[in-house]
Order: structure tokens, then sequence, then C-alpha cells
């Protein structure tokens, strides 16, 4: 009988949680300034963490994590012997792909780099990850988070320290592309691991091998030519009513470190 | 629980779910990643009952639904961590299981926990696949692996307050 305030405690808790839930399905504004004032608060500790998880690891792993290195070095070689020949041939899209996979920003965008100091677990079933900037960088919601290879994802949240940042293989997420080689429209979704892009039109060129890249959105947050990922298969025939292609993604989104955020200029502090 | 003893186990729930996004992510374990938090909600269940599992899940929950880099629905962990805390409670209390059920007890609870963060996810209107049985099965892998160190300290923890308030008898337990 002691135990009957505890009982209503918990009745409250998990009615005041499910409301929580519609709130934010419906897109009220206090579900989301929550995880800001959450992260806030834990944002410091968290960084701590994360320093202390890279300093051990590379006293731990200094050789493990050396031989990975060279692995990951010598793919991006054979990567990039195997561009210039492409290059050689006559292809502009390959050129074109490792100028951006170099991180040129485009005009009008400052270069905000960061780490990443915390990923969500396979359980939550989100790809997000936390970056050592936030809002007192400038850094806003929706803006470009880049890493070696091309776009990461978005930033979804911000905390005045950190951001929550929205990896394009999110099953939520859902991004306006292009093949570059053709110039089709394509809609870009995230499918856990993996990436699918659907052709706007059935009747569009696209092949294995091709680059997609961003489209852009028309408020200039997210740049257009970003490299998102390349066709790796391709479902569906020109006879069908749509058609889609498997995208493998071109930033190594499982080993996520350093990366940048692109920040419009006219976001820019003074 | 004594007020002192909520007090902990809230600081420790707070520091599994840091400890959770920062480290064990990182961890390069195959399909899944061992998940601290889940199992110690479980655990509390276990060795406190329905109330206290539910609570305690709930508190969990809304910490793993706040604090960066959380997505989804805010609430969602907490109504499915709170729930299956409720669950788990209820059966241990009702079949008080022995060691070897208890762990089993657990894993199933794991895998019940990521199955409901599915339904929480596909009610918020993303597509949900057939690999969460895998995620569910490794969930419920890696959480037995880690249910002895679980329960050995949850019931531990559990003993030391009430050893203390048989020597020191003006200590009045909290509500």
């Amino acid at each position: 009988m002691a135990w009957r305030p505890a009982r209503y405690l918990l009745a409250g808790c998990l009615v005041l949680a499910a409301l929580l839930v519609l709130a934010d399905l419906r897109g009220a504004q206090p579900a989301r300034s929550l995880r800001g004032a959450a992260g806030a608060v834990v944002g410091g500790p968290e960084q701590a963490l994360a320093w202390v998880r890279s300093q051990v690891g590379s006293r731990l792993g200094g050789a493990s994590e050396a031989r990975a290195r060279i692995a990951v070095l010598e793919d991006e070689l054979a990567r990039a012997r195997a561009d210039t020949a492409r290059a050689a041939a006559g292809s502009v899209t390959a050129q074109a792909a490792r100028e951006l996979a170099a991180g040129v920003p485009e005009a009008g965008y400052r270069v905000v780099p960061a780490r990443v100091v915390a990923l969500a677990s396979p359980q939550d079933q989100v790809a997000s990850a936390t970056i050592t900037v936030g809002s007192a960088q400038g850094v806003a919601v929706g803006d470009a988070v880049l890493a070696p290879g091309g776009l990461a994802g978005l930033v979804a949240s911000v905390a005045p320290g950190v951001a929550t940042v929205r990896l394009l293989v999110d099953p939520s997420m859902a991004l306006p592309a292009r093949v570059a080689a053709s110039g089709e429209v394509a809609l870009v979704r995230g499918e856990g691991t993996a990436l699918r892009a659907s052709l706007l039109d059935p009747l569009g060129r696209m092949a294995v091998g091709n680059l997609v890249v961003t489209m852009g959105t028309p408020d200039g947050r997210l740049p257009a030519d970003l490299p998102i990922g390349r066709i790796t298969a391709i479902e569906g025939s020109a006879a069908d009513l749509t058609r889609a292609a498997a995208v493998a993604p071109s930033v190594d989104l499982s080993t996520l470190d350093r990366v940048a955020v692109l920040v419009p200029a006219a976001e820019a502090r003074p | 629980m004594s007020r002192r003893s909520v007090v902990v186990t809230a600081l420790t729930l707070l520091w599994l779910v840091l400890l959770q996004v920062t480290v064990v992510t990182f961890l390069p374990t195959p399909v899944a990643v061992p998940d601290l938090v889940i199992v110690a909600v479980l655990a509390l269940a276990q060795a406190h009952g329905p109330i206290v599992g539910g609570l305690a899940g709930a508190w969990a929950g809304l910490l793993l639904d706040l604090v960066p880099p959380a997505a989804g629905p805010v609430g969602g962990w907490a109504l499915v961590l709170g729930l299956v805390g409720i669950v788990v409670g209820r059966i241990a209390a009702a079949a008080r299981p022995g060691p070897f059920a208890a762990m089993v007890l657990l894993a199933a609870g794991a895998a019940l926990a990521v199955l409901g963060r599915a339904a929480v996810l596909w009610f918020a209107g993303a597509p949900v696949g057939w690999a969460v049985l895998g995620l569910a099965a490794a969930s419920a892998g890696y959480a037995l692996l880690l249910a002895p160190l679980a329960l050995l300290v949850v019931t531990r923890a559990d003993r030391r307050p009430s050893a203390a308030l048989r020597t020191v008898p003006t200590e009045v337990a909290g509500p």
C-alpha cells in the first residue's frame, strides 16, 4: 500500500510520454526545444567522455587503428587512380566529383569544422550523430554536414555547444537529388545502412556507377552538387511506372569522425 | 527503495545513457551494440517489481529521448521502456525466476524493447523492415551477456541499504 503514490506517478509518466509523442508528431515546438535544453546540459559531459574514449582508443588500439588507416588510404588511392583513369578518358563527372569530394565549399558558405562525439545505438533504429559545434558557432537546423567524400547528413537539432546530425541513411531522411551524369531528378531516401534513389522520370537515364548529387534547396541552406553516393544496382525497367536504384553513400558513415558544417554566409554571426 | 537509492539510481541511469552514446556505440560489435540502459532498466524491474521497473524505464527512456544524438519522436523511448519495465517487473514478481530464467527474461525484455521502438517509429511514419527482427535477436544476445553482471549489481545494491538499516535503527526508509 505504501507504493500507491508511486503507482499514480507511473501512470502519469506514461500518459505524459504518450502525449509528448503525439505533440512531437504534430510538430509542436516545445518537444523540440526540450532536446535543445538537454543538449545544453549534457553537451559538456558528452564531449569529455568522447575525449576519454578517443584517448583510450588511440592508446589501446594504436596498431590496429594504424592498420585500418592504411587499408582506408590504400582504398582511397585505388579510387583516386580509377578516377584519374576515367578523367583521362574524358569524363567530366569524375573531375567534378573529385573537386567536390575535397570539400571545396561553394561561395557564400562558411565551413565550420567539427568532430563526432556521440552516435545513436543501432537499437535506436535512427541514424544520428552529435557533433562538437552548435548554435554558438552559427550552426542552425537544416545545415549540410560534410565528411571526406561528400554529404554526411543534415543538422536536426542544435544546442549552444553541440548539434545533432540526422545522417543520410536515417529511414526518415528524404532528399531531392540529381544523377550527375544525366541530370535526372531523383528522391533519395535512407534505408538504415544504404540509400535508395527513386527516379522522377521512369525513362530517365542512369547507370551503375553514376554519381548522385544534391539538388539543393531553394532557401540555399543545402547547396547543390554535393556528392551523396554512387549507384550500385538498378531496380525496375523503363517500362515500369517508377524506377529506383540502390545507392552506396559516398561517405563512410560507420567510421564518421571529422566533419564540417556548411553555414550559409547570411547566417554567419557578425 | 529509499529516497537516497532513488537519486543514486536516477543518476546512474543518466551516466549509463551518456556512456552508451559516447563510448559503447563506437564498439565494432556485429549487428547491434550492447545496450547498457535497457539492460539496467530490466534488471531493476526484476529486482524491484513493476512500479520501480516502469518508473526507471520511463526516466531512462526520457533521457534516451532527449540526450543528443536523440532522434525520432520525443517521448517514444519513455513510453516503450516504461511499458517493458512494467511487463518484465510483473512477470518477475509473479514467477520469481531462478538465476538462469532471470537472464532469459532480461534478454526477452531487451528484444521486446527493440520491437516496441520499431512500433513507435512505424507509428511516426518511418518505414520498418524485417531487419528489425535480426536487431531484436542481436539485442537479446548482448543482453544475455550483460545480464549476470546487471542482475548481480542490482541485487547487491539492493541488499546493502537494508543491511545499513538493520545496523542503524534510527534511519527510516523513505515513502
